[in-house]
């Protein structure tokens, strides 16, 4: 963990607008983690009105689903506006990753959201 | 996940993926098509899903499979008409979205995410390394198509 955080506080040095936040749990343990790059929040600001967001799993040894927001730049080529690895799937977790997305891009929200979840 | 969307984006429209709701529906959807197999029952279903374009169009072709299928109390229809605002093409006409109907794109992404050099066993600071990589490697590709067009311009 603390290589990530150094990483991540590397990429803040190269550039200040990176954004990573961290949700913990009642411990203080770190429950998921999201963050997104300067070049993704200038991409959100271009090509955020439609956005995808669906999890996927093992991508890494913590057990913690992958959940990327997609969206479409002018070349129709898909685009990651951030990433987020979460604890686990509930309605708590999911709200989080939306309110920190919502501040990292300092905005209401996409358009039109599209998800795979009934 | 639409509960948690809907308290923190109450302006965000949520559409349900093409795939994923027919996929909800595959084992009822599947009989029906074989069940009609004869009278072409499943390229009828899809062309009223993606074809019309607009909702009035929608609900008469809806209408008229359900009158010549005789399929007015089949329950899977019924239901998949019941949310047809949240995922059927026609009702987001007026809504721009980058040309998705599905999570496809997510779905691609995933996996380009899973050949980017990261499985169960990679620890968290290499995987954030490897989405930075994956990043930079798809500005590349945009960088690559945006010089295709200004050279065909050029001629």
């Amino acid at each position: 963990m603390s290589k990530l955080l150094s990483f991540f506080s590397l990429c803040k040095k190269d550039n200040p607008q990176f954004f990573s936040d961290f949700q913990l749990d009642k411990e203080g343990k770190i429950l998921s983690i999201f963050w997104s790059h300067a070049s993704q929040q200038a991409e959100y600001i271009d090509f955020g009105d439609a956005v995808t967001f669906d999890t996927t799993h093992k991508t890494n040894m913590y057990d913690k689903p992958l959940g990327m927001f997609v969206g479409s730049n002018h070349h129709l080529q898909c685009t990651i506006f951030g990433f987020a690895l979460l604890g686990d799937e509930t309605v708590d977790t999911f709200e989080w990753v939306f309110n920190t997305f919502k501040t990292c891009m300092g905005c209401d929200g996409p358009r039109v959201m599209l998800t795979g979840m009934l | 996940m639409p509960i948690a969307l809907g308290r923190v984006f109450p302006n965000t429209i949520h559409r349900l993926c093409l795939w994923h709701v027919q996929n909800r529906y595959m084992p009822h959807l599947n009989e029906l098509y074989a069940r009609f197999e004869d009278m072409d029952f499943k390229t009828r279903f899809q062309s009223i899903i993606h074809h019309p374009l607009n909702e009035m169009e929608f609900e008469a072709a809806w209408q008229m499979m359900l009158d010549d299928f005789q399929l007015h109390e089949n329950n899977t229809l019924a239901r998949l008409y019941e949310i047809r605002k949240d995922w059927v093409p026609a009702f987001f006409k007026g809504d721009y979205c980058g040309l998705m109907v599905s999570t496809q794109r997510s779905e691609s992404m995933n996996k380009l995410v899973k050949s980017a050099h990261v499985d169960a066993n990679t620890p968290l600071h290499q995987f954030a390394k490897q989405m930075m990589k994956l990043l930079h490697s798809r500005k590349m590709k945009e960088a690559k198509e945006a010089l295709g067009c200004m050279v065909s311009e050029k001629n």
